[in-house]
């Protein structure tokens, strides 16, 4: 059994986000297996990225509200 | 898994011509003294498998700092080595080349596969790690037993030898991918923005507060200006602009503007607008009515007019002044006939003197040429006897030339003095007489101002000014007109201006209470800005980053747990291995067994190894560098029976595996190998003849013996070969 069925396993039994997780972990091996370690940094740090990126907008937003 | 068939290795380091090795036993011996191609032909295998990966400081060898792929004595051709394995679906052979003369050259790739495909370059590059799941690091640490690779393990920081560990339990893809996550920073950019979130909430506060003190002292002062708290609201705002719009309509009436648009506001948020349009409207026509343009021009008028007079003033006292001197300068020196005459006297006179002066001289040569003629044609003379009577007179001729030069120098030197003083006196005539000019010059030039400025007051006056009109008077005269005209229309148009007064009394009340109610709605948006959509919007984007976050922690960590549950499997599964392989090589005294552990690094939640004596205690410190090198050897064979499934390559390939082994350790060793060769093939490089016996004694496998017995710039490598 590989480290990808073995996560999957303890994913499933976690009582919580089970789903959202699994689908994290599916993104987090497709990009290790395609371009490595490097890979998962840049897919993790560009999800966040478009999540920060509409944070700045929406603060920015509220800024000119002062 | 795959096994080790074939090597040809052509130009690489020491090689020259193209040598083969076949991997046809379970055991492959290459033996010889140090430095005749052993090494090599290992390194062959992995530099055709990984490249340029083997080289550098990357690889944590210090010999591969620098190393040299081509042979240094080729003066051309290729690098050229090929890999052949037996593999599930038959033979996979693997070639990598390069250019002898470049040093980091291009490297060819190509991957021939049992079904005749061939790919190539990166296509064959990515096969190869497809196909073997081994990176350099891996293929040093379960495939290949390098000294200094394996003594990384034992010696180096704890950080580098848990990577080791890792490595070699085929754990490493666990640890890269934890640091693939972690490189992420996913932490820090949500506390950035719950920073940024918190620091908004406190900006918010601050504003408030700002606003709050702002209107309190804009309240009092309003209070002080007579304003009262009841009228502060947008009902009262728009009542008064619209009063005010009306007052503004009626001056324009009065003003007789027809075509005047007013503006009243309709809802609070045009009262800015409002204001400006009353500031720019008021101004407007102010200077649009008929009283105020008319004071405009008389004022221009009467400041003109002042002008005029004022330099008529100063024209008149600078003609009367240049008349006065010229005036003056006549009496005193005479005017132009005078001082014409007194020139040409002064200039017969020293004509006069001139012609004197000359005839004297015509004079003095005369007399000086009869006496020189006496002094020929008489020689009695200078005998000192008259020539007449011819009585003794010593030194006559003499005495008379003597009386005769005295005479003549006193008479051209009094000339002479006469002619200067008259010619001094008619430089100073001729002084006088350009100084005169200069007076006529000056008078001219004032009348000439006076004239002009009279003129431009007859401009200004719009009538014409006779020789006997005084400029002056008619000037004042005007003036007088202008100050009654202005007098009458201050009057006509101070009623105005009292209107235009309380325009602005009016706005200056409006915008005091609009400024306060705006920040009154200013601060109540702000009160209310966390229960704005935006807001909402903001908390649940972070709420979400927070959850992504936290998914992302939890299978940080449950990677974390699964990797170290596969260490436990693997360490539980090597320990007896390990242990044991220890026990037989070393036969310490103090050691009873040796036991490795793993646990989790409390602060990157990595793996943490570590070996231990059975009775708990640290073993290094008392180890020597056999016992040391007992110990890495046992590691590394223990943990790659460890690597199980995970591993691809059959074949074990050990290197100089007995430094610092006495006789008995070598024989301990052999042994273990033999244990080994049962479950993987062994290539084995030794220059030690002592443990070739060994092995070829205790090990029962088929083997297949390379010697390298010399080695030459010329040919490299001689290797024969043996069963």
């Amino acid at each position: 059994m590989g480290y990808n069925e073995k996560v999957l396993i303890k994913i499933h039994s976690m009582e919580q986000r089970t789903g959202e997780r699994k689908t994290l972990w599916q993104t987090i091996i497709d990009s290790f297996e395609k371009e490595g370690a490097d890979g998962v940094s840049e897919e993790l740090s560009r999800q966040m990225a478009d999540t920060n990126k509409e944070f700045d907008t929406m603060i920015s937003g509220l800024e000119r509200m002062l | 898994m795959f096994e080790l068939t074939r090597l040809k290795v052509h130009g690489f380091r020491g090689f020259v011509d193209e040598q083969e090795f076949i991997f046809d036993q379970p055991v492959v011996l290459l033996c010889g003294e140090n430095h005749l191609g052993k090494s090599s032909t290992l390194n062959a295998i992995e530099w055709c498998l990984f490249g340029d990966s083997c080289v550098g400081k990357q690889t944590g060898i210090r010999e591969r700092i620098g190393w040299e792929i081509a042979n240094r004595y080729l003066p051309a051709g290729n690098v050229a080595v090929t890999v052949e394995f037996s593999g599930p679906k038959g033979i996979y052979k693997v070639t990598r080349e390069q250019s002898i003369t470049k040093k980091r050259g291009v490297q060819r790739v190509a991957m021939f596969l049992p079904d005749g495909t061939v790919v190539h370059e990166d296509e064959a590059e990515l096969l190869l790690y497809t196909l073997f799941r081994s990176s350099f690091q891996d293929f040093m640490t379960t495939v290949y037993q390098h000294q200094e690779a394996i003594r990384v393990i034992l010696t180096q920081e704890p950080r580098e030898r848990n990577d080791a560990i890792d490595r070699l339990l085929g754990l490493s893809q666990y640890r890269e991918l934890l640091g693939g996550i972690a490189r992420a920073g996913l932490d820090t950019i949500l506390k950035d923005m719950d920073g940024k979130r918190d620091n908004f909430r406190v900006r918010c506060g601050q504003a408030i507060s700002t606003l709050s003190n702002l209107i309190k002292e804009e309240i009092a002062k309003a209070v002080r200006e007579g304003i009262t708290e009841k009228e502060m609201t947008e009902q009262v705002a728009l009542q008064l602009a619209k009063n005010i719009a009306e007052t503004v309509k009626s001056l324009a009436q009065e003003l007789g503007v027809v075509d005047f648009q007013s503006n009243i506001p309709t809802v609070f948020g045009d009262i800015a607008e409002f204001r400006e349009w009353v500031k720019n409207e008021t101004d407007r026509l102010w200077t649009q009515t008929p009283d105020v343009a008319k004071q405009t021009g008389l004022v221009q008028e009467q400041r003109n007019l002042n002008t005029l007079k004022s330099k008529l003033e100063t024209d008149k006292v600078e003609e009367a002044t240049a008349q006065k001197n010229m005036t003056d300068f006549v009496k005193q020196f005479g005017d132009d006939q005078a001082l014409d005459k007194a020139i040409q006297k002064q200039q017969k006179t020293i004509s006069d003197l001139d012609d004197q002066i000359r005839k004297t001289n015509a004079k003095a040569n005369l007399i000086r040429e009869a006496v020189q003629y006496l002094e020929d044609v008489a020689p009695a003379v200078i005998e000192g006897r008259c020539p007449l009577c011819g009585a003794g007179a010593p030194n006559l001729l003499q005495h008379l030339k003597d009386e005769w030069e005295k005479k003549v120098k006193a008479e051209v030197a009094e000339l002479d003095r006469q002619r200067k003083k008259c010619k001094s006196s008619l430089e100073q005539i001729e002084g006088f007489k350009y100084k005169l000019k200069v007076l006529q010059k000056d008078l001219q030039s004032a009348k000439s101002r006076y004239n002009d400025c009279v003129k431009n007051i007859a401009a200004a006056l719009k009538r014409k000014i006779e020789e006997t009109d005084d400029p002056l008077s008619l000037l004042n005269k005007c003036l007088e007109q202008i100050e009654k005209e202005l007098k009458l229309v201050d009057k006509a148009i101070t009623e105005k201006r009292k209107t235009i007064s309380g325009i602005y009394d009016q706005l200056a009340k409006l915008r005091t209470i609009h400024e306060i109610l705006t920040h009154e709605h200013k601060r109540g948006i702000i009160e209310r800005i966390f229960k704005t959509d935006q807001f909402l919007k903001l908390e649940e984007l972070l709420n979400s980053a927070s959850r992504f976050v936290e998914d992302v922690k939890t299978i940080k960590s449950t990677l974390t747990e699964v990797s170290r549950e596969e260490a436990e499997t693997k360490i539980n599964a090597a320990g007896a291995a390990l242990n044991s392989y220890f026990c037989r090589i070393a036969k310490h005294p103090a050691i009873a067994g040796l036991v490795m552990e793993v646990t989790e690094d409390s602060k990157t939640g990595l793996n943490s190894y570590a070996f231990k004596s059975k009775d708990g205690t640290d073993p290094t410190p008392i180890l020597s560098q056999g016992d040391l090198n007992c110990l890495a050897l046992s590691l590394f064979l223990g943990l790659s029976e460890a690597t199980g499934e995970t591993q691809r390559f059959s074949f074990l390939m050990l290197d100089d595996p007995t430094q610092s082994l006495g006789p008995e350790m070598k024989g301990e060793l052999a042994r273990v190998l033999e244990d080994i060769a049962n479950r993987r093939n062994l290539i084995i490089a030794t220059p030690d003849t002592e443990f070739k016996e060994l092995i070829t004694t205790e090990i029962t496998k088929g083997k297949v013996v390379y010697t390298f017995t010399s080695w030459t710039k010329a040919d490299g490598p001689k290797v024969t070969k043996a069963s």
